[in-house]
C-alpha cells in the first residue's frame, strides 16, 4: 500500500523520528546490567527481553511514538477524510505504526546484539558463544518476536483509548501500565505448574510471562492474545460508535421476559434436578459422614478416587447440557421465527449466551446453597474453596457456549476442537489452564459475533 | 450532484448548535454561509464532510447517507480548522504524503495546485517555519488537488494575500463552471461578496438567505 509506505518514509525524515533513536540506544545501555555472570550470546539477548525495565522502557518508546504518530500524522482531517472510511483509516494507521514500532523494536535489538558482543567477546570462543545452537536461537527467536506481538496489541489497545478518549487518559492509561509492568516480578523460568496458581481474573496476559515448557507458554501465549484481541474489538467498536455508527441498545426488558418465560416452560426440570442432587448429597453426607458435603457438591479437580462424586458430577454436567440444548431448541427451535420477527439475529445470540450463562450460575448456586443447607442440617463443616467454584463454574460455562455456538453455525470447526480440548484437559485435570485459555476462546468469539458494527 | 440537508440537529451537551437545518445545495455554484463566531458554521461543515455525526436529521449526497456508515463522503475536498500537517516535512512532501492515501494525482498534479495558491516558491521550506497565510494556502491546496466534486472551506481566506485570494477566486469561479458545488464558511462578508452565488446566514441554529443575497 503506497499511503503505509510513503507514511513511513515521511515519518522517518523527521527529526522526531531520530530522537527515538537515540532513546532506544540509551535504553539498550539498561541491558548491560542483566549480562552478570552470563556466559553465552543467546541467554543474554533472552536476558535483555525478558527484563521488567527494558521491557517497559522499550513499552514506553512505542507508546510515545504511537502518542506522536496520532498526533501529527494520522491525526488530520484531511488523512481522516481521504480514506473514505474509518476501517480503512484504523487499518491504514495500523498498518503504519505496527512497521513503525517493529523497525524501532529491531533497532533495539541490534543495539543489544552490539552491547552483549560486546561484553561477553572478551576470553569466550565464538563456539562457545553460540554453544546453545540452533535451538537456543530458535528459542530466542520465539521470545522476541512473543514479547513484540504482546507489546503491540497492547499498544494497539491504547491506540483506541487515544482516538475515543482525552489524550489524559491514554497517558495515565500508559502510565499504569508501565507501572504494572516495572513493579511486576517476571518470572524467567516459570514452572510450567505456576500457571495452576494463576488467577485467571488477574490481568496475567499483560505480561509476556515465560514458562520452560515451550508448549504451556506456546498455549498460554495464544490465550493472551485471544483476551487482547478482545479487549482490541471492544474499544475498537467503541471508536465506532463514538464517532459514527450508530445502533439500537439492546433491550433489557425483552431479554428479562424471555429468559423469565424459558425458566417457567422447563421449571418442571429444575424441579427434579434439584430433588435428585438434594437426595444425592444428603445420602453422600450419611455414606461418608466425615467427608464434606461441600466438596461432594462442587468438587472435581481431586476427585479422581471418589466414583460417588464424579457420577454426581457427570450427572450435573449432563443435566447442565441437558438445559443449554432445551434452552436451544426454545431459541433456535420453534422461538426462533417469533424472536427474529420481534427483534434480529444478534440480539437473539445474545439472548442465548445470556440465557446460558444464568442457567449454569443459577444451577451451580443451587447446588452450593444446598451444600451449605444439608451441612448445617448435619452439623458438618462447612469449608468452601471459592477459586474450585469460580473454575468448575466456568468451564461449565464455556461448554455450554462452544455448544452454542455449533448449534449456530459459527466457528463450528474451533468450537469442535475446543470442546476436544476440553475432554482431553479435564481427563488431565489441568483446569486452570483450560479455563485460561477457553475464556480467552470463547471471549473472543462472543464479542466477534455480537460486534457492533453488524447490528446497525 | 445534490446535496440536501433533511432536519438536521446538533446538540453539544444542553447548547444547541444546529436546530432543524434543511437545504438543497446544487452543483455549479458556489455557496456562502455567513455566520458569527460560535454559529456552528464549522460544525455543519464537519457533518457534511461526515467527520462528525449528527443528533437528527440526514446529509444526502446524490440521495445517498454516509452518516449513518462508516463511509466518507467520496470526491469532497476540504479546509476545514487546524488542517494540522507535519512540522518537519516541507509543504510539497506534506501534499504527496496526504495523495498518496488516495493515489490519484501524481507530482506534476501536485505542483500545479501550489502554483494556483502561489506557494511555488516556498513548496520546498519545511512546514514550521511557513507563515500563517502560508499554512492557510498549504491547506487550500490539499483541498483542491484531488479535483473533487464537491468542495468545503472554512475561513479560507484568513491571512492570505490580496493577490492570492485574487488568484484563488477566479480558480473556484472555474471549478464552478466544471460544475463543482462549492461551500464557503465565514464571519467576514466582504471575504466572498461577489464570489458567491447564493449567501446564506446561519444564526440560532438555523440557516436562512441572507438578505441582500444575489438569489
Amino acid at each position: 500500500m503506497k499511503v503505509v509506505k510513503n507514511s513511513i518514509k515521511y515519518f522517518f525524515k523527521t527529526d522526531w523520528s531520530k530522537w527515538i533513536i537515540v532513546f532506544i540506544f540509551l535504553i539498550s545501555l539498561l541491558s548491560l546490567g542483566a549480562y552478570r555472570d552470563i556466559v553465552d550470546l543467546f541467554t543474554a539477548l533472552l536476558r535483555s527481553y525478558s527484563d521488567n525495565s527494558f521491557i517497559a522502557f522499550i513499552f514506553l518508546i512505542l507508546a510515545v511514538n504511537t502518542l506522536y504518530l496520532y498526533k501529527t500524522l494520522f491525526y488530520s482531517n484531511n488523512y481522516l477524510i481521504r480514506t473514505n472510511n474509518r476501517f480503512k483509516y484504523l487499518k491504514y494507521t495500523l498498518l503504519t505504526n505496527l512497521i513503525i514500532s517493529f523497525i524501532y523494536y529491531l533497532i533495539s535489538f541490534l543495539f543489544v546484539l552490539l552491547f552483549a558482543l560486546f561484553k561477553i567477546k572478551g576470553g569466550i570462543d565464538l563456539n562457545i558463544i553460540f554453544n546453545y545452537g540452533i535451538l537456543g536461537f530458535l528459542y530466542f527467536l520465539y521470545h522476541y518476536f512473543k514479547v513484540f506481538i504482546i507489546l503491540f496489541v497492547i499498544l494497539n489497545i491504547s491506540r483506541y483509548i487515544l482516538l475515543t478518549f482525552k489524550s489524559l487518559t491514554y497517558v495515565a492509561f500508559i502510565f499504569i501500565l508501565i507501572l504494572f509492568i516495572i513493579n511486576f516480578n517476571f518470572p524467567i523460568s516459570l514452572d510450567p505448574n505456576a500457571i495452576y496458581k494463576f488467577n485467571i481474573l488477574f490481568p496475567y496476559y499483560f505480561f509476556p510471562l515465560n514458562f520452560n515448557s515451550l508448549k504451556v507458554d506456546a498455549t498460554y501465549l495464544l490465550g493472551e492474545l485471544c483476551i487482547l484481541y478482545s479487549f482490541n474489538i471492544i474499544l475498537k467498536n467503541y471508536y465506532l460508535y463514538i464517532k459514527k455508527v450508530k445502533f439500537k441498545l439492546l433491550n433489557l426488558k425483552f431479554l428479562k421476559l424471555e429468559y423469565y418465560n424459558f425458566i417457567k416452560d422447563n421449571i418442571k426440570y429444575f424441579i427434579l434436578f434439584f430433588i435428585i442432587e438434594a437426595f444425592m448429597i444428603l445420602t453422600y453426607s450419611f455414606l461418608t459422614p466425615n467427608n464434606n458435603v461441600m466438596y461432594f457438591s462442587l468438587n472435581l479437580i481431586k476427585a479422581q478416587n471418589d466414583i460417588f462424586i464424579i457420577l454426581n458430577k457427570l450427572f450435573s454436567i449432563l443435566f447442565i447440557i441437558f438445559i443449554i440444548i432445551l434452552n436451544l431448541k426454545y431459541i433456535y427451535g420453534y422461538g426462533k421465527a417469533y424472536l427474529i420477527l420481534r427483534t434480529d439475529n444478534k440480539k437473539v445470540l445474545f439472548f442465548v449466551i445470556l440465557s446460558i450463562i444464568l442457567n449454569i450460575l443459577f444451577i451451580n448456586l443451587f447446588l452450593l446453597f444446598i451444600g451449605i443447607i444439608i451441612s448445617f442440617i448435619r452439623g458438618l463443616n462447612i469449608s468452601f474453596n471459592f477459586n474450585t467454584f469460580v473454575n468448575i463454574l466456568f468451564l461449565e460455562i464455556y461448554i455450554g457456549l462452544l455448544i452454542n455456538f455449533i448449534f449456530y453455525n459459527k466457528y463450528r470447526i474451533l468450537c469442535f476442537f475446543s470442546l476436544i480440548f476440553i475432554i482431553l484437559f479435564i481427563i488431565s485435570f489441568k483446569l486452570q489452564l483450560i479455563n485460561i485459555l477457553l475464556f480467552a476462546i470463547i471471549l473472543l468469539l462472543s464479542i466477534k459475533l455480537l460486534k457492533i458494527q453488524d447490528m446497525e | 450532484m445534490i446535496l440536501k440537508i433533511n432536519g438536521l440537529v446538533k446538540n453539544f451537551k444542553n447548547e444547541s448548535v444546529l436546530n432543524d437545518i434543511n437545504y438543497e445545495f446544487v452543483s455549479g455554484n458556489i455557496y456562502g454561509i455567513l455566520g458569527r463566531n460560535g454559529s456552528g458554521k464549522s460544525v455543519l461543515l464537519k457533518i457534511i464532510s461526515g467527520l462528525y455525526k449528527q443528533d437528527q436529521g440526514k446529509v444526502l449526497f446524490d440521495e445517498i447517507n454516509y452518516n449513518d456508515s462508516n463511509d466518507f463522503p467520496k470526491d469532497v475536498g476540504i479546509s476545514i480548522e487546524d488542517p494540522s500537517f507535519l512540522n518537519d516535512l516541507t509543504g510539497f512532501d506534506n501534499l504527496e504524503l496526504l495523495a498518496s492515501i488516495q493515489n490519484k494525482i501524481g507530482k506534476d498534479d501536485i505542483n500545479k495546485i501550489l502554483d494556483i495558491v502561489n506557494l511555488t516558491e516556498e513548496k520546498d521550506k519545511k512546514y514550521k517555519k511557513y507563515s500563517l497565510g502560508m499554512k492557510q494556502k498549504l491547506s487550500l491546496a490539499q483541498a483542491f488537488m484531488e479535483n473533487p466534486k464537491v468542495i468545503l472551506l472554512d475561513e479560507p481566506f484568513n491571512g492570505i494575500d490580496r493577490i492570492s485570494v485574487d488568484k484563488i477566486k477566479n480558480y473556484l469561479i472555474n471549478l464552478k463552471k466544471k460544475d463543482v458545488l462549492i461551500i464557503i464558511t465565514t464571519h467576514i462578508k466582504d471575504d466572498i461578496a461577489g464570489l458567491c452565488d447564493v449567501l446564506l446566514e446561519l444564526e440560532d441554529g438555523k440557516i436562512k438567505n441572507y438578505e441582500g443575497s444575489k438569489e
